[in-house]
């Protein structure tokens, strides 16, 4: 057993004072594995601040650039036309789905409610070409015309929704493409009631 | 067995149960040690609501807590008997714990907690050897089939969780570091001002120590 100056109480052994000695080293094992384990949480906690930052840092840069630039983005030719949003629901026309675009485009969701206006669209397309065959072999029966007017209504409205939507997501040559067969459409008189409005846009965003 | 209750027992929040815990610390396996002292942080800071309290005394407590815990698990007087965790009793039986690992850590915290404010006040070396008198007994008993060997390091680790903060770290630089006095009081020179009164209190809290140890080694019939 170690000894400072050679003299000692005598309680205990020698066997004894060798396994105090080594509860000693188990316990300041399990100090120094505890202050190791500190160490080691200490430095993860570094990392993850080191790694969180610069994140956090550009998540703020992008949120002010988003901040300064969504005003500026926010007006298009359709905004400096002054030209009011198109709500397909104020229709009598509008059917299933026309609440779900509505509320797409109130809420600001453009890219969802391009995508259920093009599905919207391409249907009633389909239905307009069925209801003018319709009304082709049966001329004189006036309830198929009457159905192609409300038809054709619907395209038209769901049409402009559309050029609405494809002018406030930035997407001027689909834009202006619509635009062109809106105004081909308006030859029919249930198509004629944004003609004016389209010429308008269609001049604004060819200079553009 | 170990193993196996590793790879039966369910996993809790992607890390371990309790039983897998305490097989995990038996068999020294690091990355459960590493996991579940992050998690017995984590739950400590969430739970010591105590106040007047620096963040160095709060870890103080956690560090002493969680060192006998696991010393409680290292010495398997926190095992795993069939499906469940039991703890050794008074009377050397095991009973099921009612509580998980950082309730029971939680428990220990409060007597560290309590222990903190009693020697709140300065303490003078005179008063390092004499905490030990005042302990309560050794609670272990064991049974005679153990390992005596085991048995004995068992009462010797619990001896040395009840001697001061002091007298254990004066008592580890000197016989389990080997650093002289010069180096002792190098190193506490906040709490030793003479060589002198450090060789006093080593020898003291040393012999206060062996007589401990003695005594409850006489007490279990194993005496060295």
């Amino acid at each position: 057993m170690r000894q400072d100056n050679g003299q000692r109480e005598t309680v205990g052994s020698d066997a004894m004072d060798a396994m105090i000695v080594q509860g000693l080293g188990r316990r300041q094992d399990k100090v120094d594995r505890m202050a190791e384990m500190e160490r080691a949480m200490h430095r993860r906690s570094i990392r993850m601040w080191q790694a969180v930052v610069p994140l956090a840092a550009a998540a703020c840069v992008a949120a002010i650039f988003v901040w300064f630039q969504t005003p500026a983005d926010n007006v298009t030719p359709w905004d400096e036309l002054g030209l009011s949003r198109p709500v397909l629901t104020a229709y009598r026309t509008a059917t299933v789905g026309s609440d779900d675009i509505d509320k797409l485009v109130e809420t600001g969701d453009y890219g969802q409610a391009l995508v259920k206006t093009a599905e919207a669209l391409k249907a009633s397309d389909k239905r307009v070409e069925a209801a003018a065959e319709a009304a082709a072999a049966c001329a004189e029966d006036q309830s198929l015309v009457y159905a192609l007017q409300l038809e054709r209504s619907f395209a038209s409205e769901l049409r402009w929704t559309y050029i609405y939507l494809l002018v406030k997501t930035g997407d001027h040559q689909s834009a202006m493409a619509e635009i062109r067969r809106y105004i081909h459409e308006a030859r029919h008189a249930e198509c004629k009631e944004h003609a004016e409005d389209a010429g308008k846009l269609l001049e604004k965003l060819e200079k553009k | 067995m170990k193993l196996s209750i590793l790879s039966k027992t369910s996993r809790r929040n992607a890390g371990y149960s309790d039983m897998e815990v305490v097989a995990g610390l038996q068999c020294h396996d690091r990355k459960t040690e590493e996991w579940f002292y992050s998690v017995a942080r984590e739950y400590f800071y969430r739970h010591f609501n105590e106040i007047f309290f620096s963040h160095d005394q709060r870890q103080e407590i956690f560090q002493a807590s969680f060192l006998k815990l696991w010393t409680e698990i290292d010495n398997r007087r926190i095992c795993i008997i069939g499906q469940s965790i039991s703890r050794q009793q008074r009377d050397g039986t095991y009973s099921p714990m009612t509580c998980s690992l950082t309730t029971f850590l939680m428990a220990f915290a409060k007597n560290e907690y309590r222990e903190l404010l009693r020697s709140a006040r300065e303490v003078s070396m005179a008063e390092l050897f004499d905490n030990i008198q005042g302990q309560d007994d050794v609670r272990a008993v064991f049974d005679t089939e153990d390992d005596i060997q085991e048995q004995r390091q068992r009462i010797i680790d619990e001896c040395i969780q009840q001697i001061s903060p002091a007298c254990i770290e004066i008592l580890t630089l000197f016989y389990y570091k080997r650093k002289s006095l010069d180096e002792i009081l190098e190193i506490r020179k906040e709490q030793n001002t003479s060589k002198n009164g450090l060789k006093t209190a080593k020898n003291k809290c040393m012999n206060t120590l062996r007589l401990r140890v003695a005594a409850e080694m006489q007490r279990y019939d194993m005496a060295m």
